[in-house]
């Protein structure tokens, strides 16, 4: 990926790189460190992001593992179901985050949906794990605001294809607000010719349903390319209508 | 203990419709190996690397003098030892060995050790007392499906390209030579055993090559063919999983054979380009024996 601003860590923010709105404060990400009195500098390799309306800076590092937090949508495979909510997988060996039985759209301890070992769920992150305290991630399938699903809740049919994090994060991006050289744009010009169904978890999971197997295979195949050899726009345009034309 | 990321149902069901339909996730044929590649160590002697997609698998040799067993007077000794550490993947640990490291150890045993690939007596220096003593260690550095093939490659690379120390007998007393001394003896290998996996679908309709790490994960057994390269059939097994009528496994163990028969060229041509590397970059022809003096 052609990134124009990469920093290296303990290099120094340029000034004129940073947003400058004079009402609100300016709010660092991940990956930038503030040393008193101006002085913002990096603290891991990335490139560096700018939202000039939010007057924020943060650092985008496609690596590490995933590391949950508040609200972020993930997909995770159900293990088991203990007491009152299912045990559910967020990445390979790490410990089990609760999925209350109740937190389903229209649940009650009778309609509440009966999920066996392996299922997939699309969820969001209630509460993040507090390590010091011992308490697991919770996650819940219902939007506190609205009480309705708002696309969540179990993945029935389909693939799940593994992405990388940096990707999961851009796919969930919207296209406004995505740099120029990050956008992906594969989706919606698949999305024109073909129908079929995403969810993009941010524990790096794409689940992709087309009901029909090649085109679920192609689209997932599709996404993983643009991921591993990180495709610009237009390498996408052109991946795209190789795409279709085989399907 | 960390456990096995598991599959889920949806990606189960998934590549068993796809393989319905002979359609593989990787846009394989149902009976094609992922692309074989090989690295040896440019210095060491009998230092291998192989990748076969994502697996990746290291074996070297390492040769001692020691006394040959009692029982065995006249043959020397190979030891083949393959471990599965939290190295490979977090839920493989080192001192509870795990099923996988077992059946891997046991099919190597069984398939290069036991069937004689190589001639143990060719080891043996003095009766009774001497002998050369190889042990080829297997380091599974990344594991995704097909350890049989990848590992069977690395250890019999790794036999080709070795060398053993030259020496010379001279009135019940054995003198072995140094690499700067004299330079040291190939092995020769009787055969170059190559194991591949079938992997067994939809209650042992389906047989698929080489299966990846999420296509072990769902099938319903394996049948691991090891062949070598005048096609020849050195060993079936099948470990436990689902019934496979007579007519499928033998469809099964010709179309493993055929792939055994095609990776032992491929090695075979991989070791020889290998060897001449090094020939031209150590002037062999310079300083061989055949040489006017």
């Amino acid at each position: 990926m052609a990134y124009s601003d990469v920093l290296l860590p303990g290099d120094e923010v340029p000034q004129e790189q940073l947003p400058s709105n004079p009402k609100k404060a300016l709010s660092i990400g991940p990956g930038l460190r503030h040393i008193p009195p101006s002085t913002i500098s990096a603290t891991s390799v990335g490139a560096l992001n700018v939202d000039w309306r939010r007057n924020a800076a943060w650092m985008d590092v496609n690596g590490g593992r995933y590391l949950p937090s508040t609200n972020d949508p993930i997909i995770v495979r159900v293990t088991g179901s203990s007491g009152e909510a299912f045990n559910c997988q967020i990445t390979p060996y790490t410990s089990y985050a609760a999925l209350p039985h109740l937190s389903f759209q229209d649940a009650t301890k009778k309609t509440r949906p009966q999920l066996a070992n392996g299922a997939l769920v699309y969820a969001r992150i209630a509460t993040p794990a507090a390590h010091l305290l011992h308490i697991d991630p919770e996650l819940t399938c219902i939007d506190p605001s609205t009480g309705k699903s708002e696309g969540l809740g179990p993945l029935k049919g389909g693939m799940l294809f593994k992405i990388s994090l940096g990707m999961a994060r851009r796919l969930l991006m919207t296209s406004k607000r995505a740099k120029e050289d990050a956008k992906i744009i594969i989706l919606d010009r698949l999305g024109e010719k073909w129908g079929f169904e995403v969810a993009v978890g941010r524990n790096g999971y794409l689940w992709v349903d087309a009901n029909d197997i090649q085109r679920t295979m192609a689209v997932g195949r599709a996404i993983t390319e643009v991921d591993e050899q990180g495709l610009v726009v237009q390498e996408q345009e052109a991946l795209a209508q190789k795409v279709l034309k085989q399907g | 203990m960390p456990l096995e990321p598991k599959i889920s149902v949806n990606e189960r069901e998934f590549l068993l419709d796809a393989l319905r339909q002979n359609l593989r996730l990787s846009g394989r044929k149902l009976d094609a190996l992922r692309p074989l590649s090989i690295t040896f160590d440019p210095d060491d002697y009998g230092v291998t690397e192989v990748q076969l997609g994502k697996t990746r698998i290291r074996a070297h040799t390492q040769t001692t003098i020691t006394n040959p067993p009692p029982s065995r007077p006249f043959e020397g000794t190979l030891t083949i030892t393959a471990e599965l550490s939290p190295l490979t993947a977090p839920h493989f640990e080192l001192a509870r060995p795990s099923d996988t490291e077992a059946l891997l150890s046991r099919l190597l045993e069984k398939s290069i050790r036991r069937s004689g690939a190589l001639p143990v007596e060719s080891l043996c220096l003095l009766a009774g007392d001497k002998c050369f003593n190889l042990r080829v260690t297997v380091h599974v550095l990344a594991h995704d499906g097909g350890l049989p093939t990848a590992a069977f490659v690395a250890v019999l690379a790794s036999l080709m390209t070795s060398r053993v120390p030259a020496t010379e007998v001279r009135g019940g007393e054995v003198q072995v030579f140094t690499a700067e001394e004299r330079e040291g003896v190939r092995l020769q290998l009787v055969h170059v055993p190559i194991a591949v996996g079938v992997s067994v679908f939809d209650g042992g309709a389906i047989g698929v090559v080489d299966a990846d790490g999420m296509e072990e994960q769902a099938r319903e057994g394996e049948v691991v063919v090891v062949g070598n390269e005048v096609g020849e059939i050195c060993g079936v097994t099948k470990w436990g999983g689902v019934d496979v009528g007579a007519v499928e496994l033998v469809g099964m163990v010709e179309e493993a054979r055929k792939q055994c028969e095609g990776v032992v060229k491929w090695l075979k041509g991989k070791v020889e380009e290998e060897e001449k590397r090094r020939a031209k970059r150590d002037h062999a022809g310079e300083r061989s024996a055949e040489n006017q003096r």
